[in-house]
């Protein structure tokens, strides 16, 4: 046996500069250095957050709601001799002499944090030391991005709420930061006890109240047990064992997403991996039939020529994962802000995923071709046509369809995403395969029309019509993601922002308090804003349908439990809004006098399996409150009007504690004219939808620049079949050509053979890539987003360009050769 | 002989390669005329360089010194296209594997030097010699659909496609049976005498080459001359 395995390392070493050989190399070495990309970059950041596990939650238990923390909790804990601290987070707006920015919040008591340290730096771009202190009184500390964008610095002051604050230090990390691969408001640290003059917090305002706790680990769960019968709806409790941390789960997610792009790159490679040992093979049957021939057993035969390709697996994998480390540093930059800062080197890892990554394509996609050395009779010896019965295809396609799906769940580790993600993309394979095979076909009915040149290399494709399939979809898909993300993500997004009215609103005001709703509406008159119109919002759960307790467990569809998780926002008023439809029963002014009815949403109304009839029980800050669904209404969402998903007659919810909403439109250059609104009324938070909107739009751009980078590996795997396959051909291309020159074609009349056949080829690539593209692209805006889909004629150049372009280099640089190949050739 | 000038002409042609065991000569100081409408057919062992030969005189390949007219044209002043271009439409060849394109048809692989001559009524010439040479109804097919005999029969039509004053042909039955190999050489002859065509025959069937006007040996790089027929 080690025998045979130091002999496949000496084939190995012998065969290194032939083509196939050659190739499978690259096609390894593109597979390995997409995945360790991505693992690299998963390593480093399971490290961080491993490493911050403790630290994720600043304690070791945190109790989190919408209300004050009740003095009893408080009373238990420390019984129980456990450390406590505060954290009250929200958002608002800070305001300095001409310019305003929407913050999160965060007002901490003495003790924060119980878990993990603060750092923070004396200026920006100065270097950062951890600190055990909060934020002295008339004092916060701020991230840099809110210098940046407000262009402040240390020693500027802000003002928040009622309240003026001396910036004092850059904060760069706090332990629980939790989301913020998504958060877009930079963080305001602030002293507690300063947090009442700011006069911010309101009964109604939405504000997260936290209790952190720290201690032993018996207590800590004992007082967690303690807790969980006496909590009070819209609280929760987390531990660092149980609670999956937001930004891990994010992290998480796009990690699988990351994950699943970059193995495209790696089934791409298993094709060419198939195609290049099926030339392997044919190239060594005869070989193969003098060693039977000799004495060599099947057996043998097989494992020599088995180790040999294995032994490609390690010099492979170690350059792939070269190239994989240095393209994780490209993604860290791609991705910089939107990741922890400080991540540790990673660990080896990645690279024996590599390796493992390497052997298993080549088990998968080249040991199926390579059985059939196995079946070599020594017969041929003397009769060179016996050639062993190629393997079925199905059989090939059996094998790597069963080794992609092994691959897709070890990289996606989630049943559910492999199962979608499977479908999706032998959907997606059927689709590309159907549009190559009648692209093929038309081209095969079009040679009848075109002159010599251009018949010889259409012939060339409809002859292949299996090889030309499969290199069209495969360079058709690559094309088709890099124009997803790199046109139509953005196209989208703008398209969406344009779609908007010129005069709709873009601007929201919330947690109008309803003792300022008249002061407010006077001096927005005095601005000469005109307001969609003020209206009271009260924060509800929907605690029963028809005097039967909601359980949100009951409900299959993924909307309906996150609906029923968190609060709704209920309003009344008995003007039916102005871009509100009754779609069934009526409106409540038909009985104006009837406290009890309500008007539901038809799309929530649809989500839930509500109908008109039914009675809902509300509970709000405590009180349970009912009511029957007389109208369903639809709503138009993206009017950037206050909209709500229950709204009653004002005698249903006159009790109970709301806050004031609106939204106006103000030209951009008009801004300014908010700073005095804003000093006027603290405790109002203003959202710039615009300016968030296109926040949203940067994070996705700055995403997707990072997958459109890993889609690369994609496109240059696709680019190694395109190689496979014309290798394949290469040595009939040959012959060819020199009985062409024999017939009396000059070279120039071979040139345009191939050109023609590279064009076409890559043409046809250009249109499945681009049509497939602009198929998404209109699908999602009209079907999804409603808007008309405007084609971009820049994506049809670039796609087609593209497709052209690749596949005319490869082609004509892997063949210009064969063009001068002597036509003394044809008489051998 | 005839008082026209030979349609192709060798002179002192030479021809050695390297290998291994140093300078080999394949060819040495060869002369040969053929003249319009001769068949000739060279005789040798395997290996005796007959299409070596045959090469050199269809400007395939360039000699080591000595040179051939082909038509009047010198063949060592033309680079690779220009002897391509003077092969184009003047012409054929019909091969011992018949070297038909796999990735065309029938009908195709006859229209090909039809069309790389720029002929005008390519098609219907292609049909009738596909008619010809009993193929009418296979014009679709591919030549892995169609037998060895009927690959050649294509090549044949192929090579009479635009009308050459000139054939080449290089076993053209060696690799098919008796029975088939004599009905293509029937077919080669017949066609050969229709057109008025000069044919070059290399070959090592004593029946095949008895067929010729002339029957040439080459042994030892030299070429000896049979008499007459």
């Amino acid at each position: 046996m080690m025998q045979l395995i130091i002999g496949g390392l000496r084939s190995l070493w012998r065969e290194r500069t032939s083509a196939e050989i050659r190739l499978l190399a690259v096609a390894l070495v593109i597979a390995v250095a997409s995945v360790t990309a991505v693992a690299f970059l998963t390593d480093r950041i399971n490290g961080t957050l491993s490493r911050q596990a403790a630290e994720l939650l600043a304690a070791d238990l945190v109790v989190s709601g919408p209300y004050p923390i009740k003095e009893e909790w408080r009373q238990q804990a420390a019984m129980a001799g456990l450390q406590t601290a505060d954290s009250i987070a929200f958002g608002s707006v800070v305001l300095t002499e001409e310019e305003t920015l929407l913050t999160a919040v965060k007002a901490v008591s003495d003790s924060y944090p119980l878990r993990g340290r603060l750092r923070t730096a004396g200026a920006l771009f100065e270097g950062e030391q951890a600190i055990d202190a909060i934020p002295q009184l008339g004092e916060v500390w701020v991230e840099p991005r809110l210098l940046r964008e407000l262009a402040l610095n240390v020693g500027d002051e802000l003002e928040l709420g009622a309240s003026r604050f001396r910036i004092a230090r850059v904060l760069t990390y706090e332990p629980d930061r939790g989301g913020n691969l998504i958060r877009i408001a930079p963080r305001v640290l602030m002293n507690k006890i300063d947090l009442p003059a700011t006069r911010l917090v309101t009964p109604a305002s939405r504000v997260r109240y936290s209790l952190l706790l720290a201690g032993p680990a018996d207590t800590v769960s004992d007082y967690a047990r303690w807790l969980s019968p006496r909590l009070s709806k819209g609280f929760k409790v987390q531990d660092v064992t149980d609670a999956r941390p937001e930004l891990a789960t994010a992290l998480k997610r796009a990690q699988s997403y990351f994950g699943l792009v970059s193995l495209m790159a790696a089934l791409l490679a298993g094709i060419t991996i198939a195609m290049a040992t099926r030339r392997f093979v044919d190239r060594r049957l005869d070989g193969v039939a003098l060693l039977r021939c000799l004495g060599v057993s099947r057996r043998r035969a097989l494992t020599l020529h088995l180790s040999e390709i294995l032994w490609l697996a390690l010099p492979a994998a170690l350059l792939g994962s070269v190239f994989g480390w240095l393209t994780q540093l490209v993604l860290i930059k791609l991705l910089v802000g939107q990741l922890p800062a400080d991540l540790p080197t990673p660990s080896v890892l990645p690279v024996v995923q590599g390796l493992l990554l390497a052997m298993f394509l080549l088990l998968g996609f080249a040991l199926p071709p390579l059985l059939r050395l196995g079946k070599v009779s020594p017969l041929k010896v003397l009769r060179r046509e016996l050639a062993p019965p190629a393997l079925s295809n199905l059989l090939l396609y059996v094998a790597a369809l069963l080794g992609s799906v092994a691959l897709l769940a070890w990289q996606a580790r989630d049943a559910k995403l492999t199962a979608y993600v499977a479908v999706g993309s032998i959907a997606a394979v059927v689709v590309t395969a159907l549009s190559a095979w009648l692209l093929v076909w038309l081209l095969g009915r079009l040679r009848q029309r075109v002159g010599t040149r251009w018949r010889f290399g259409f012939a060339n494709l409809a002859r292949r019509p299996a090889t030309t399939i499969a290199q069209t979809s495969a360079l058709g898909l690559g094309i088709m993601a890099i124009l997803l993300l790199a046109f139509v993500r953005s196209d989208l997004m703008d398209g969406w922002i344009r779609a908007l009215p010129e005069d709709a609103p873009n601007h929201f005001l919330i947690n109008i308090q309803p003792a300022d709703v008249g002061a407010l509406r006077e001096r927005l008159g005095q601005l000469g804003i005109e307001s969609a119109g003020l209206y009271p919002m009260v924060r509800g759960r929907l605690t029963a349908i028809n005097g039967q307790p909601v359980d949100t467990e009951s409900y299959e569809n993924e909307r309906a439990r996150r609906l029923l998780s968190r609060e709704f926002n209920l309003s009344h008023t008995l003007d039916l809004p102005q871009d509100n439809r009754i779609l069934a029963g009526q409106w409540l002014l038909a009985d104006p006098l009837r406290a009890d009815q309500i008007s539901v949403e038809a799309g929530l109304a649809q989500t839930l399996g509500l109908k008109l009839g039914d009675r809902l029980e509300f509970t709000v800050a405590g009180q349970a409150t009912q009511a029957q669904i007389s109208s369903l209404r639809s709503v138009q969402w993206d009017s950037f009007r206050p909209n709500f998903f229950v709204i009653g007659p004002p005698a249903w919810l006159d009790s109970m504690p709301a806050t004031y909403i609106t939204s106006f439109h103000l030209p951009p250059e008009q801004r300014g004219r908010l700073t005095g609104l804003v000093r006027s009324f603290p405790s109002v938070t203003i959202l710039d939808v615009v300016a968030l909107m296109r926040q949203v739009r940067d994070l996705l751009n700055q995403v997707s620049r990072a997958i459109e980078f890993l889609f690369l590996f994609s496109l240059i795997s696709a680019a190694t079949v395109l190689w496979a396959a014309i290798q394949q051909s290469a040595e009939q291309r040959r012959q060819e050509s020199a009985l062409l020159r024999t017939l009396g074609a000059s070279s120039a009349t071979l040139w345009q053979g191939l050109a023609a056949e590279f064009l076409a080829l890559g043409a046809i690539a250009g249109i499945i890539g681009t049509a497939g593209a602009a198929a998404v692209a209109w699908s999602v805006s009209t079907q999804l987003l409603e808007l008309d889909y405007q084609g971009n004629p820049w994506m049809w150049i670039t796609g087609m360009g593209l497709g052209l372009g690749v596949v005319t280099l490869a082609g004509l640089a892997s063949l210009g050769r064969s063009v001068h190949t002597p036509p003394a050739q044809a008489l051998r | 002989m005839s008082s026209a000038p030979p349609i192709v002409q060798a002179r002192q042609l030479h021809k050695q390669v390297s290998g291994p065991e140093g300078e080999l000569v394949i060819l040495d100081q060869v002369d040969l005329d053929i003249y319009q409408g001769q068949s000739v057919a060279i005789l040798g062992a395997s290996g005796a360089g007959k299409s070596t030969l045959l090469g050199l005189l269809a400007g395939l390949d360039l000699p080591s010194s000595g040179s051939v007219l082909l038509g009047g044209q010198t063949l060592e002043t033309l680079d690779e296209d220009g002897r391509a271009a003077l092969r184009a439409g003047r012409v054929g060849f019909v091969f011992q594997s018949f070297q038909l394109l796999p990735t065309l048809n029938a009908m195709e692989n006859v229209l090909l030097p039809l069309e790389l001559a720029g002929a005008g009524d390519a098609r219907k010439r292609a049909a009738a010699l596909l008619e010809r040479v009993g193929l009418k109804e296979r014009g679709k097919h591919y030549p892995r659909q169609l037998s060895g005999g009927e690959q050649q029969r294509v090549a044949i039509a192929r090579a009479f496609a635009s009308e050459p004053q000139l054939l080449f042909a290089d076993e053209p039955t060696g690799n098919l049976d008796e029975h088939t190999g004599q009905r293509v050489a029937e077919l080669l002859f017949e066609l050969n005498r229709e057109h008025g065509t000069t044919l070059v025959l290399v070959t090592h069937n004593q029946h095949l080459a008895a067929r010729c006007d002339r029957r040439l040996y080459l042994e030892d790089g030299c070429l000896h001359q049979e008499a007459m027929a």
